[in-house]
C-alpha cells in the first residue's frame, strides 16, 4: 500500500499526483499535508452529547489542520466526493448515511440503543460508545472478589447476549441471572423478583429498561436490597450507581481523532469493531460507605483495566 | 488496491461484539434514540441525606430491619415488628384503669402503659404525643406495606434526633412514590374477626410520582379468661388458674386511613416530596374486670392527620441540604357520663359529665446541611423550631390551651482519621420555653481491625424532657352540688394531678463497646453491645397528702410528677444475620440486661424498676424461598419474667415469661401483566400467654391465643 492509497486519494489519480506530492513532502511539513485531507462527520440534529463529541473531535482536527464537514441531520449533506472518511454519530446520523449509498470509507459511531438498525451498523466499520460486556464483568471482579451472582435485567429476550454473557461471567467465576422485563408487571417487581438471589445489578446500555422515567425507582429499589449497581454513565454513578466504566467526550473525541488520523496515514481505521480505549472507572463512594462495600480506589480500577486490555 | 470498504466488513468476532451491538441485534421492539438516551444526565437519587450510615461505621447499634423481614412477619401492626429488636418488649395491657387497651412497645423497661423514653419518627417526623408522651400504636396512619424499613438506634441518639430520643430511636422509613407503581390490593381474614384490606394505587406523570393508600383494620382485640384461683384463708393463691371460658373483653379496634405521597424531580439536583395521612381509630374502652364509676364503658374514637414536605437539594458532590416542615395533628374524643355517685342526704346524688378526649398538634421546621468538608471529615448539622399545642379537659383543666416551643441546634461529625480510626463526635443544644438550656453531646471510636471486624467505644448523653401532661399536669374532678335539685353554692373538687414547677427532664447517660464482624464471605453479620447506662431523674408519679391550704381539694391530697428515682442498666446485646444461601436467612438476637436502682431508700418504686425489663430474651426468624413459588418463615420470641410499671406485685402475676412461635406459608404467583401472593399466617402455636402478665384482684386475664388468618395480596398495572 502505498502513500496515496493511505491518504484516500482516488485511485485514478494516485499515480500523476505521487510524484508532486513526493515533492511536496520533501518541502512541507506533515501538518501542511493533512491539510489536504477531508473529513465529513454528521450527527443528530438534537443531541447535546454528540455536539459536544463533535465540537471536540472538530477542535482535535484543526489542531492537527484536518479539516471536516460538519453536518447535523437537519441539513443536506454533500458527500459527492467520495475520497472523504465519513464519521456518522448516533443512529440517527448512520441511517441518514446509509440511505444515500456512499462509497465512501466509513466508520460509524454509536452506542447501540436501536434494536432495528444497529445489526446494520454493525455490518460496517464501527467503534461503540460503549466498554464490551467482559469487560464489565472484569470490573465487578475487581470492585469485589466475593460477589458471585450478577443480576442482568433485559428488555426482551436475547440468546446471543445471554451466551456471550454466560461465557464471560464464568471466565471470570461469576453466575448472571438473567431477568426478562416482559415477565414482569414493571420494573420494581422484576427487581424485587431479582436482586434477593444476587450479589450486584449490571445494567446494560438499554434504554427500555434503564430510561429516565425508571431511574430512580431502580436505584432506590437496589438501595433497599442492599445491592450494588455498575453502570455505564458517570451521571448513573453520581445519582447513585456503585461504579462505571466511563469514556468522557473528550477520551470518545480522542480515540475518534486518532482513527481519523490513522486513516490518513495508512488508509485504514484499524479493527472493524472497536470499542473505547481511553477510559475511566468512576466510583460513588459515599455509596460503598454506606453499603458497607470497601472497592479500590478508580486510579487503581482504571489501571488495572487498562493493564489487562494491553495483556 | 484493495477496496477500502471491504477491507473493514469482515466479520466480526463475537468476543469483540459490543453488549450493545448483540442487545441491538436481537432486540425486536423498535425504538427511536439517541445516545443522549444512554449519557442523559441523570437525577441524584442516592444523595448523602438519603444514605444509610453502614452498620459498622455508626456512632449507635443500629438495627435495621428490612422489607423481606417485615412481609415475613406476617405482622398486622408495627409493634409485632419491633420484637425482633433486640431488648425490644411489646405487650398489650388490660384496660386495668380503664383506659383503651393498648400496644406498648419498650426498650431496656422503664415503661408503664405510656412508652414514652423511645423516639419515634416516620420518615424523620416525629410522632412522639406531646400531651401523654409516647406513641399510641393503634393510632398511626401508615401501611405497614409503605414501609421500606425500620431503623431502630438502640440507645440514647438525643445528639442527632433531640430529646426523647432517649433509651431507643425507631425511626420508620416508607418507599419513594416511585417504587410503588400501579394497582396493589391486599386483603386479610381470620379468626378474632379479623378484616382488614388495603388498596395502593402509585403512579407517575413526567418527574412526578405518586401514592395513595387506603387501608381499613378491624379486629375484636384480645380475649380474656376468668379467674379460678382458689385462696388459703390469710388471702394467699393455694392454685393459680384460669377457667377455659373466653370472656368478653372490651378492646374491640376498627381504623381506617388514607394517606398519599408526592416526589416530585424539579431538577437533577432538587426534588420535593409531599406526604399527608388521615386516620379513624374507633375503639372500644371498659375496664375490662370490674365497673368503674368514673370510668364507665364507652367508646372513643381518635383522628391522626399529619402533613410533611420537604425539599432536598444536592448543591455539589460536597453539599447538600435538607428543608422540611410538618404539622401532625391528634384530636381524641372520648366523652362520657360517670355513674350516679352517691353522696347522701340532703346533696343529691349526681353523675359527673367526663371528656378525657385532648387535641394535640405540633409544628416542626428543620433545615439540615450535609458537607462533605474533606475526604476525611464529613459534617452534619442543623437547625429546627417546634411548636407544640396541646388541650385538654382532663390532662390540663384549669390550663387552658398550652403552646410550647422548642429550638434545636445541632451538628455531627464523622472524621476518619486514618484508615483504621473513625471518630464521631457531635452535640445537639436545645431550648424550650420552661426548661434551661440543654447539650445532647456524643462522643464513638471506631476502630477496624480489617474489612471484616471492627469495634466501637461510644459515650453519650440524652435528657427527656417532661410532655406536657408531666410538666402542666392539672386533673381536677369537680361538680356544683345541689340538693332538692337547687344550687348549694358548694362545688365538689377532687383535685387529681397538679403541675409541678420545679420538675427536672430525666438524662441518660450511656456507655458501651460495641463489635461488629463479617463471617463466611458475609454470609455471617455479627454485632454485640455492651452497654451502662445511668439514668437519673426520673420522673414518677407521688402523691401529697397535705396541700397548702389555698389549694382547694376534697381530700387535702392530690398526685404531682417529680424526679424521683435513679436507675443502672447494664447488659449485652447479640444480633446476627445468617444468609448461607439466597433463599435461606437466619436473623435472630438474644439480649441479657439488669436494672438496678440507685434509690436510697428503696422503695416499692426500686423494685418495679428493677423488674420492668426482662433479664432475657431472645429472637429467631427463619426466612426460607423453597422454590419459585414457595416461601415461608418461622418467627420465634422468648421472653423472661418482667413486670410492666404499672402491674401489681402479686402472686398472680408471678411467672410471666413466655415463649411465641409464628408461622407463615405463602405462594406467589405469576401472570400476564400481575403478580399475586397467597398467605397464612398462624400465630401464638405454642400456646396462649399474657404479655401484660396483668390479673389484677379476681379480674381476668387478658391474654394472646391462637391467632390466624388468610392474607391475599395482588400487584397490577
Amino acid at each position: 500500500m502505498d502513500n496515496n492509497q493511505s491518504i484516500g486519494f482516488p485511485e485514478k489519480l494516485a499515480v500523476p499526483l505521487g510524484p508532486l506530492l513526493l515533492l511536496a513532502c520533501i518541502f512541507i511539513s506533515p501538518a501542511q499535508v493533512f491539510a489536504t485531507q477531508h473529513t465529513i462527520i454528521v450527527s443528530s440534529a438534537d443531541s447535546n452529547y454528540q455536539k459536544s463529541l463533535v465540537e471536540k473531535i472538530q477542535k482535535n482536527l484543526k489542531a492537527l489542520d484536518i479539516s471536516a464537514d460538519i453536518y447535523n441531520t437537519e441539513q443536506a449533506i454533500d458527500i459527492s466526493t467520495s475520497e472523504k472518511l465519513i464519521i456518522s454519530i448516533g443512529h440517527e446520523a448512520s441511517i441518514l448515511i446509509d440511505n444515500k449509498e456512499p462509497s465512501n470509507p466509513r466508520l460509524i459511531v454509536f452506542a447501540d440503543t436501536n434494536p432495528d438498525t444497529d445489526p446494520v451498523h454493525r455490518s460496517k466499520p464501527h467503534l461503540s460508545m460503549t466498554q464490551p460486556i467482559c469487560q464489565q464483568f472484569k470490573l465487578i471482579r475487581l470492585l469485589n472478589s466475593k460477589w458471585k451472582n450478577v443480576s442482568v435485567i433485559m428488555s426482551s429476550p436475547n440468546n446471543l447476549l445471554t451466551k456471550e454473557m454466560n461465557s464471560c461471567a464464568e471466565k471470570h467465576k461469576l453466575t448472571v441471572k438473567n431477568i426478562k422485563l416482559n415477565d414482569y408487571v414493571n420494573i420494581i417487581d422484576a427487581l424485587n423478583t431479582s436482586l434477593p438471589q444476587s450479589d450486584v445489578l449490571l445494567a446494560l446500555p438499554d434504554n427500555t429498561v434503564y430510561n429516565a422515567k425508571n431511574i430512580k425507582s431502580i436505584l432506590l429499589t437496589t438501595y433497599r436490597h442492599r445491592i450494588p449497581v455498575i453502570g455505564f454513565s458517570e451521571s448513573f454513578v453520581r445519582a447513585g450507581a456503585l461504579a462505571a466504566i466511563h469514556s468522557t467526550t473528550e477520551q470518545m473525541a480522542r480515540q475518534i481523532t486518532e482513527i481519523i488520523q490513522k486513516f490518513y496515514t495508512d488508509n485504514s481505521i484499524g479493527s472493524d469493531s472497536q470499542f473505547p480505549v481511553y477510559f475511566d472507572v468512576v466510583t460513588n463512594r459515599s455509596v460503598a460507605k454506606s453499603l458497607g462495600i470497601t472497592i479500590p480506589d478508580r486510579e487503581s480500577l482504571t489501571n488495572k483495566l487498562k493493564s489487562d486490555n494491553h495483556e | 488496491m484493495m477496496n477500502l470498504y471491504k477491507l473493514h466488513s469482515s466479520h466480526t468476532k463475537l468476543s469483540t461484539i459490543s453488549i450493545t451491538s448483540i442487545i441491538a441485534f436481537t432486540l425486536s421492539m423498535p425504538l427511536q434514540a439517541n445516545e443522549d438516551d444512554l449519557f442523559f444526565e441523570m437525577p441524584v437519587v442516592l444523595s448523602a441525606s438519603r444514605l444509610e450510615q453502614a452498620v459498622s461505621e455508626a456512632p449507635i447499634a443500629i438495627t435495621s430491619i428490612d422489607r423481606q423481614i417485615i412481609e415475613a412477619s406476617g405482622a398486622r401492626t408495627i409493634p409485632e415488628i419491633l420484637r425482633l429488636v433486640p431488648g425490644v418488649v411489646i405487650g398489650s395491657n388490660a384496660n386495668e384503669w380503664g383506659e383503651e387497651a393498648k400496644q406498648v412497645v419498650t426498650y431496656h423497661g422503664h415503661t408503664d402503659q405510656y412508652s414514652k423514653q423511645m423516639q419515634v419518627l416516620i420518615d424523620g417526623r416525629s410522632i412522639y404525643e406531646p400531651i401523654i408522651g409516647g406513641v399510641n400504636w393503634n393510632m398511626i396512619p401508615i401501611n405497614i406495606e409503605d414501609i421500606e424499613r425500620i431503623e431502630v438506634s438502640r440507645g440514647p441518639n438525643a445528639s442527632t434526633f433531640g430529646s426523647n430520643s432517649f433509651l431507643a430511636v425507631i425511626n420508620i422509613i416508607t418507599r419513594h412514590a416511585s417504587e410503588d407503581q400501579g394497582h396493589y390490593v391486599k386483603a386479610r381474614a381470620g379468626n378474632h374477626d379479623i378484616a382488614d384490606l388495603t388498596y395502593r394505587y402509585g403512579g407517575s406523570n413526567g418527574d412526578l410520582d405518586y401514592r395513595i393508600t387506603a387501608t381499613t383494620q378491624n379486629d375484636d382485640g384480645l380475649d380474656a379468661k376468668k379467674n379460678l384461683n382458689t385462696y388459703a384463708s390469710d388471702g394467699n393463691v393455694v392454685t393459680r388458674q384460669y377457667s377455659n371460658e373466653i370472656v368478653e373483653n372490651h378492646d374491640d379496634i376498627g381504623t381506617g386511613a388514607i394517606d398519599y405521597r408526592i416526589d416530585y424531580q424539579i431538577n437533577n439536583n432538587s426534588r420535593l416530596t409531599y406526604q399527608g395521612g388521615y386516620g379513624k381509630t374507633d375503639l372500644e374502652i371498659k375496664k375490662n374486670y370490674a365497673s368503674d364509676g368514673i370510668k364507665p364503658q364507652r367508646e372513643s374514637d381518635t383522628i391522626n392527620a399529619h402533613q410533611f414536605i420537604k425539599l432536598e437539594n444536592t448543591v455539589d458532590d460536597n453539599n447538600s441540604f435538607i428543608i422540611q416542615y410538618y404539622y401532625n395533628l391528634q384530636n381524641k374524643t372520648d366523652q362520657s357520663r360517670s355513674n350516679l355517685i352517691e353522696v347522701g342526704a340532703p346533696i343529691d346524688d349526681f353523675s359527673l359529665d367526663l371528656d378525657f378526649g385532648f387535641k394535640s398538634e405540633r409544628h416542626n421546621l428543620e433545615f439540615t446541611h450535609f458537607n462533605q468538608t474533606t475526604d476525611n471529615l464529613r459534617l452534619i448539622w442543623g437547625v429546627s423550631a417546634q411548636q407544640d399545642i396541646a388541650k385538654s379537659p382532663y390532662w390540663l383543666y384549669d390550663q387552658g390551651t398550652i403552646r410550647r416551643e422548642i429550638y434545636r441546634l445541632f451538628a455531627n461529625a464523622e472524621w476518619q482519621i486514618n484508615q483504621n480510626n473513625l471518630l464521631n463526635f457531635g452535640a445537639l443544644v436545645e431550648e424550650n420555653r420552661t426548661l434551661d438550656t440543654e447539650v445532647s453531646p456524643r462522643l464513638a471510636l471506631i476502630h477496624k481491625f480489617n474489612n471484616n471486624h471492627s469495634i466501637r467505644i461510644g459515650v453519650s448523653q440524652a435528657i427527656r424532657s417532661p410532655f406536657i401532661a408531666e410538666e402542666f399536669g392539672s386533673t381536677v374532678y369537680s361538680h356544683d352540688l345541689t340538693s332538692g335539685g337547687s344550687p348549694i353554692d358548694f362545688t365538689l373538687l377532687e383535685r387529681v394531678l397538679m403541675p409541678n414547677d420545679d420538675l427536672e427532664h430525666e438524662t441518660i447517660i450511656s456507655r458501651e463497646i460495641g463489635y461488629f464482624g463479617r463471617f463466611l464471605e458475609d454470609k455471617l453479620l455479627f454485632n454485640a453491645r455492651l452497654f451502662y447506662d445511668r439514668i437519673d431523674d426520673l420522673i414518677q408519679l407521688e402523691r401529697i397528702n397535705d396541700l397548702p391550704d389555698e389549694i382547694d381539694n376534697y381530700d387535702n391530697s392530690a398526685h404531682i410528677q417529680n424526679n424521683l428515682s435513679s436507675t443502672d442498666i447494664t447488659g449485652i446485646e447479640l444480633e446476627m444475620d445468617i444468609q448461607p444461601n439466597p433463599s435461606l436467612r437466619f436473623y435472630g438476637n438474644i439480649t441479657s440486661l439488669k436494672i438496678k436502682s440507685n434509690d436510697t431508700p428503696r422503695t416499692l418504686r426500686s423494685v418495679e424498676f428493677e423488674q420492668s425489663a426482662p433479664e432475657w430474651t431472645g429472637s429467631l426468624m427463619v426466612i426460607k424461598q423453597f422454590d419459585e413459588h414457595y416461601s415461608g418463615s418461622l418467627e420465634f420470641h422468648y421472653i423472661d419474667e418482667m413486670y410492666w410499671m404499672d402491674v401489681p406485685r402479686n402472686e398472680l402475676n408471678e411467672d410471666s415469661n413466655y415463649r411465641t412461635l409464628d408461622l407463615r406459608i405463602s405462594k406467589s404467583s405469576r401472570q400476564s401483566g400481575s403478580t399475586s401472593e397467597i398467605s397464612l399466617v398462624l400465630k401464638n402455636l405454642l400456646g396462649e400467654y399474657s404479655s401484660y402478665n396483668q390479673a389484677p384482684d379476681d379480674g381476668p386475664v387478658v391474654i394472646h391465643n391462637f391467632t390466624g388468618y388468610i392474607e391475599y395480596a395482588v400487584l397490577f398495572q
